[in-house]
């Protein structure tokens, strides 16, 4: 059973307050009795019809024709689009790479993946929507198709595009690179491949589009999680402007993990279809088109050197990455190769590192945000690369780990790529985790294992956990000459709207969509305290509005931002509400505002004296007669928090990309049963540090839920393609997410190392748990395998791989 | 996603039943539609008219009778899985259900729609195949009895005409397997990637031995891998001993020779080994079963 | 009763009782039991998550029993009793086991339990494992950890990692069991608890939880 170890080193909060406490989720009460509203729960307007796609079955091919006569004679059907109509009525999509494809929603003349949209029908219901795409009838030339990244770039692989199939390059040099790899001693070399899978939340895509003749403004719900600067680019393409189109996300998404930022494209073509039809429409996507046609990682080959000396020591790493984006790079692309730039150094302090970065085009669906983003599939190949630079210089792979950590007194630290980490106790964090893992007991159970023929093995993986992108990162993808050309971009912020009624109740809006995260529980938790009220007096509002709330481009709830800059920007809100409040009270009591404390729902003055919450909201709307002149009535303030170093890319491709910087260490032990080639895990530790802990719960489900994904990964799902393109698991049959029966037991630690760039110091945790778990499976089982000569450098390791290779290995003459 | 239309007729009886199956050109049977559904939602299976039996009361029972257990074609898993007949006396067929799917599914499908089914992949072929339950049919010429080894004929093929359906079958009570013997064992075993796949390897075995350990009668069968194997050298391999480790050697190896993997490559390789790995197992855990009940 | 000519579309009737409450309402013959209940009896507590009946976000009692409602057309079930996720917190007042969130909330046992041990997250999947939990509990009270999760096996979450909703599940027994209806709070300040906050008046339904 997972089991939560105390706490270290809390840090010191209020005695009286809700921060810090396992609050339990005020979401909890509706979503449990079944009353949550996502979006298939809810009609926003009347007479919706319904949408339905008819999708490529190839993987590449031009369109001879399309005959949507048939289709679009049916009775129940009001109007069927293809590609060709899109593209009259928009523009492509923007994205920021050196050679763009051309993407629209709809495949245009060419099918690219397998699943890709090439016409929609408007329909009565969505029974007869399906039907109708029975009747639209596609004249397909079939083409050859390309999957792999590398083949992809030959001079006789099959083009994707006009463009070409490497959307963008770029080759990337920080610190004294030549130097570190003469001098090593050793320079270990090797070749990783990571695959693709997704988080597949529970929910799947959902949009409602009502298009408003009259005004031709749109008004769309979706389960769109952001990041905002999707809005731009979509009204962009549709040449609305953006008060034109408001985008709403209700409260309740069931999962996102990433995938849902890419909804766009289907947000613009049900906005169309809404136009067209002259009818609000409605989409809610299969779950098979989910899988074919949502988004997902890249997958990628992934070259590494590492320089390293005699005793240890990281000198530099090179890596050359090719990144499998699917059949286009779409916005905010290519994110999946450069969102860990401030840390590809990860928790270590050499400080040569370079690289080619190439952003490769095949026929799978196109990539995107999935939890972890970038950050996995590179710690991977670079968590193994550490355990072999330790095995080329003979140090165990935790020591070796340890000796090259930054130092706990380091911080704040550069790294050479421009990043900041704010704060972290790297070591303790290993110590802590050897610990609870009883590390030396599990040598001594490796060492009987292999006297006895048993693959046993232990794994390590140390990992930074970014958090609250830096909108500026993907401009990297251009070279600095280019750059130049155009507008530096930069920020992460969050905004929050915090009001006190007349009553006394309060209302705090956030500008996040959160999927499960909790938010409207940690913002009440934050807000509780700063305001000194119970937390039943507030109501959080989570969700997003681009007409109606406060927000900004790097809005929404997507690379575990809600913790650093949401919860900044409620607590900051709450302090201004606060002082307001502060000087409202103390004009009433005749005393100093700054003497005045909130608590238990009242002012309390120096003396004893003290007055309700109450009445300074009824001040503040019932007399603002009596308010100090620089109160303004009405009790309401907004609050954005900006990430302050936050800043553009500088000249050298240097950007501290993310605003907070969490870290874990993880360990496991497996065994691997030789005949059949299955993985049991035997023991599974994770001490993560997210900065100050608001809600200690929340975090330690975002950990084990974060682990689960990548141990899914590591060990059972695959979003595989056949040489001809065609996607092998689109049915949660053949996509294995596992069940219960699966599930590992995880220890989970904490610590706390505040971060001093956050109010309340604490930092995003969403993806940690994640990051660092399809490494340290891939180290258990290297190390586990190593008497038997097998490497391991590619996932998932299914049963069948795993027996593979042991045959393969004892066929070869076995152990080294 | 969302099925083609068909029109949906209950019918009370079995003759209604035999009458809409004439009475329709392009009709299926919906029993507990666990497998039925989901092909009709992925537009694999549109059948106009959907004759739906699932009310007919007659046909629901888990029965012990002398030699045999009758199972009626609308029980379902669970309820055989849980029957103390089965249970006692064909306690492989209870285990086998266990590792079907999931609790839900297993509650609404049935033996009757699983076995006309005929999934090549299906856990409860191999387990038919030891046993060889008489299959019980009626159709527009009346009942009939056919053995399971006539009824399947391949994959989700079977002995079974157009306005025919199956109503129950007689599963052997495993004591009547080998009546001289002074005791049996049985079990299935399944290797499958997560809890409820459809099996890699489905492995049924059943173990006669005498007083003195000593295997008497031996039926081994393999699914999943390929077509349904019965694998009579394995047994013959093993009956006569005590299982030592050359019999389970000489069995397992007898497997990998007898299936036939329908994957090429590594792949295939794989489910061969598995197939004798797991009959290894099957085989043991009869034999301890048997040699417990001395 | 199917009404069906080669124009007009195939529909029938379907009369069901749903959390106690009986409804007669036309459909389609082909519509889904989880359509039925979500678009024509507005129960949209029960979702649906995949095509092929493998994940379980829809699971709701038939008669009791767990069943997948994706897998089941509303005309199967003509004349049954349905019980959804909507029905739990009156069948826990009926039983007399209800118990109330801090802000008033009546839950069953089982969604306290789900709110204790964050359970849930995203919270899409937690209708279908609460009642196939419900299920489990009626027929076995004291279910073990395995128990628990091979009767939970067809149910998919993407969230959790599923260890918290196993301890949600137990939870729920021992209150169960107990019999006994206490306060239940469901963690703050006023409770003194800090994290995993699972501790009420009596210390043996605390887990293991410190």
């Amino acid at each position: 059973m997972s089991e939560t170890v105390g706490r270290e080193d809390a840090p010191e909060t209020d005695d009286a307050g809700v921060v810090g406490d396992a609050f339990g989720r005020r979401e909890d009460d509706r979503l449990v009795r079944g009353e949550g509203k996502y979006m298939d729960d809810f009609d926003p307007v009347g007479n919706l019809h319904h949408l339905a796609f008819l999708r490529s079955p190839l993987a590449h091919g031009k369109i001879e024709s399309i005959d949507t006569s048939a289709a679009e004679q049916r009775d129940d059907v009001v109007c069927v689009l293809t590609g060709t109509d899109l593209a009259e009525r928009m523009d492509p999509f923007a994205v920021g790479v050196q050679n763009p494809p051309e993407y629209y929603p709809l495949a245009v003349d060419k099918v690219r993946y397998d699943g890709e949209p090439v016409a929609a029908v408007v329909a009565t219901s969505k029974y007869t929507a399906k039907d109708a795409l029975e009747s639209i009838d596609v004249e397909y030339d079939r083409l050859d198709a390309v999957t792999d990244e590398l083949e992809a770039l030959e001079d006789d692989a099959p083009q994707l595009h006009e463009s070409g199939n490497l959307a963008n390059e770029r080759t990337l040099e920080y610190g004294p690179l030549d130097e570190a790899f003469e001098e090593a001693d050793h320079v270990i070399e090797s070749e990783f491949e990571f695959p693709r899978y997704t988080s597949a939340p529970m929910e799947t895509y959902g949009v409602i589009a009502e298009y408003d003749h009259p005004t031709d403004a749109a008004t769309v719900w979706s389960n769109f999680q952001g990041p905002f600067t999707m809005h731009p680019v979509v009204a962009g393409a549709l040449g609305m402007s953006q008060n034109d189109l408001q985008f709403k996300v209700p409260s309740d998404n069931g999962g996102s993990f990433g995938v849902k930022a890419h909804i766009y494209p289907y947000i613009a073509a049900t906005v169309i279809a809404s136009e067209e039809a002259g009818v609000p429409v409605k989409w809610i996507e299969s779950r098979r088109e989910h899988l074919q046609a949502s988004a997902c990682h890249t997958d990628r080959t992934q070259r590494m050197r590492g320089a390293v000396s005699d005793d240890g020591q990281i000198l530099g790493v090179w890596v050359e990455l090719y990144d499998n984006f699917g059949a286009y790079v779409r916005a905010p692309e290519p994110g999946n190769t450069f969102r860990p730039l401030a840390n590809y150094v990860n928790t270590y302090d050499f400080d040569a590192f370079g690289g080619e970065f190439y952003a490769v085009q095949t026929n799978k669906c196109p990539a995107g945000l999935n939890r972890g983003y970038g950050c996995h599939q590179y710690y991977f190949g670079l968590e193994r690369l550490v355990d072999q630079m330790a095995d080329a210089v003979d140090m165990d792979p935790t020591e070796f780990r340890k000796r090259n950590f930054i130092d706990a007194d380091e911080f704040p630290y550069e790294t050479p790529t421009g990043g900041e980490y704010d704060s972290g106790r790297y070591a303790d964090a290993l110590k802590r985790a050897k610990e609870l893992f009883d590390y030396e007991s599990y040598l001594e159970r490796r060492e009987q294992a292999r006297e006895e023929g048993r693959y046993l093995g232990i794994g390590c993986s140390a990992i930074i956990d970014p958090s609250a992108s830096n909108m500026g990162y993907v401009s990297v993808a251009m070279p600095p000459e280019e750059r130049e050309k155009g507008h530096p971009k930069s920020g992460a912020v969050s905004s929050v709207t915090m009001m006190v009624q007349p009553d006394a109740s309060i209302v705090v809006e956030l500008d996040s969509a959160p999927s499960g995260q909790g938010h409207e529980t940690t913002a009440t938790q934050i807000a509780a305290d700063e305001l000194g009220v119970e937390p039943e007096a507030i109501n959080v509002i989570s969700g997003m509005d681009t007409n109606e709330k406060a927000w900004s481009v790097s809005s929404g709830s997507y690379s575990s931002r809600f913790a650093s800059v949401g919860h900044s920007a409620v607590k900051k809100a709450g302090e201004r509400l606060g002082d307001q409040m502060r000087r409202i009270a103390g004009e009433l009591l005749d005393a100093p505002a700054d003497a005045i404390e909130l608590a238990d729902g009242r002012a309390h003055g120096p003396d004893g004296e003290s007055i309700s919450v109450r009445r300074i909201a009824g001040t503040a709307h019932w007399n603002p007669a009596a308010l100090p002149d620089d109160v303004q009535p009405g009790l309401r303030t907004q609050y954005t928090f900006s990430m302050e170093d936050s800043t553009p890319i500088d000249e050298d491709d240097r950007i501290n990309s993310s605003g907070t910087y969490g870290y874990g260490v993880q360990l496991i032990a497996v065994e691997v049963d030789a005949t059949t080639g299955e993985i049991d895990v035997l023991d599974y530790v994770a001490v993560h540090d997210c900065g100050t802990i608001v809600n200690p719960q929340i975090v330690d489900g975002q950990i084990e839920g974060g682990i689960f994904h990548g141990f899914a990964g590591a060990l059972y799902e695959e979003l595989e393609y056949d040489s001809s393109g065609t996607l092998q698991a689109d049915t949660f049959m053949d996509y294995a997410v596992p069940t219960a029966k699966e599930a590992p037991d995880v220890t989970t630690d904490h610590l706390e190392t505040p971060s001093p760039k956050t109010p309340l110091g604490s930092k995003g945790t969403g993806e940690a748990g994640t990051e660092g778990a399809p490494a340290v499976i891939a180290n258990a089982v290297d190390d586990a395998l190593d008497p038997a000569g097998v490497e391991i450098t590619s996932l998932p390791l299914k049963p069948q791989r795993i027996w593979t290779l042991l045959n393969e290995s004892a066929a070869d003459g076995g152990a080294d | 996603m969302y099925p083609s239309k068909f029109e949906h007729v209950p019918v009370q009886s079995i003759d209604d039943a035999i009458t809409a199956l004439e009475e329709y050109d392009d009709a299926e049977l919906i029993a507990g539609g666990q497998s039925l559904v989901p092909l009709q939602k992925t537009r694999f299976a549109s059948p106009d008219h959907l004759i739906d039996i699932g009310d007919i009361d007659e046909l629901q029972y888990v029965e012990e009778a002398d030699e045999a257990v009758r199972v009626g074609a609308l029980a379902t898993h669970t309820e055989i899985q849980q029957a103390p007949p089965i249970k006692t006396h064909a306690y492989l067929f209870s285990e086998c259900i266990g590792q079907i799917a999931d609790w839900p599914v297993r509650n609404q499908g049935t033996f009757g729609g699983t076995i006309a089914e005929a999934d090549p992949s299906g856990d409860y072929l191999p387990v038919m195949q030891v046993l060889n339950p008489e299959i019980e049919l009626t159709g527009p010429e009346g009942d009939r009895t056919v053995p399971f080894d006539e009824f399947y004929i391949g994959m989700f093929t079977v002995d079974m005409a157009d306005a025919e359906l199956v109503t129950g079958a007689r599963i052997p009570k495993l004591e009547t397997v080998a009546p001289d013997a002074a005791a049996v064992g049985s079990t299935y075993k399944k290797h499958a990637e997560r809890s409820g796949d459809y099996a890699l390897v489905g492995v049924a075995a059943i173990i006669a031995v005498d007083a003195d350990e000593t295997v008497t009668d031996a039926k081994l069968s393999v699914g999943a891998v390929g077509p349904l194997t019965r694998a009579e050298e394995a047994e013959a391999a093993v009956e006569g001993t005590a299982l030592d480790g050359d019999a389970l050697d000489a069995a397992a190896a007898a497997v990998r020779e007898a299936v036939l993997p329908d994957e090429e490559g590594s792949e295939g390789e794989y489910k061969e080994a598995m197939a004798g790995g797991f009959a290894e197992r099957a085989l043991q855990t009869a034999y301890d079963r048997a040699t417990e009940n001395l | 009763m199917t009404d069906t000519d080669s124009e007009t579309e195939a529909t029938t009737t379907v009369s069901v009782t749903v959390n106690g409450e009986e409804y007669t309402k036309e459909t389609e013959d082909r519509t889904l039991l989880v359509h039925f209940l979500r678009e024509e009896l507005g129960q949209t507590g029960t979702h649906q998550g995949c095509v092929v009946g493998k994940c379980g976000a829809c699971t709701v009692l038939h008669e009791g029993v767990p069943k997948k409602s994706c897998m089941l057309y509303a005309a199967q079930v003509d004349g049954d009793e349905i019980t959804t996720v909507e029905g739990l917190p009156d069948i826990a007042e009926s039983e007399g086991v209800d118990l109330e969130t801090r802000e008033g909330t009546t839950l069953h046992p089982l969604q306290m339990g789900f709110k204790q041990n964050h359970g849930l997250q995203c919270g899409f999947c937690t209708p279908g494992f609460l009642m196939t939990s419900y299920a489990l509990l009626q027929k076995n009270e004291n279910p073990s950890r395995e128990e628990i999760k091979s009767a939970l096996s067809g149910n998919i979450c993407r969230c959790t990692g599923y260890n918290s909703i196993v301890d949600s599940v137990e939870w729920a027994s021992k209150v169960l069991q107990d019999g006994e209806r206490t306060a239940m709070p469901d963690g703050g300040p006023e409770t003194g608890c800090g994290r995993g906050c699972s501790c009420v008046d009596d210390e043996s339904t605390g887990g293991d939880r410190p």
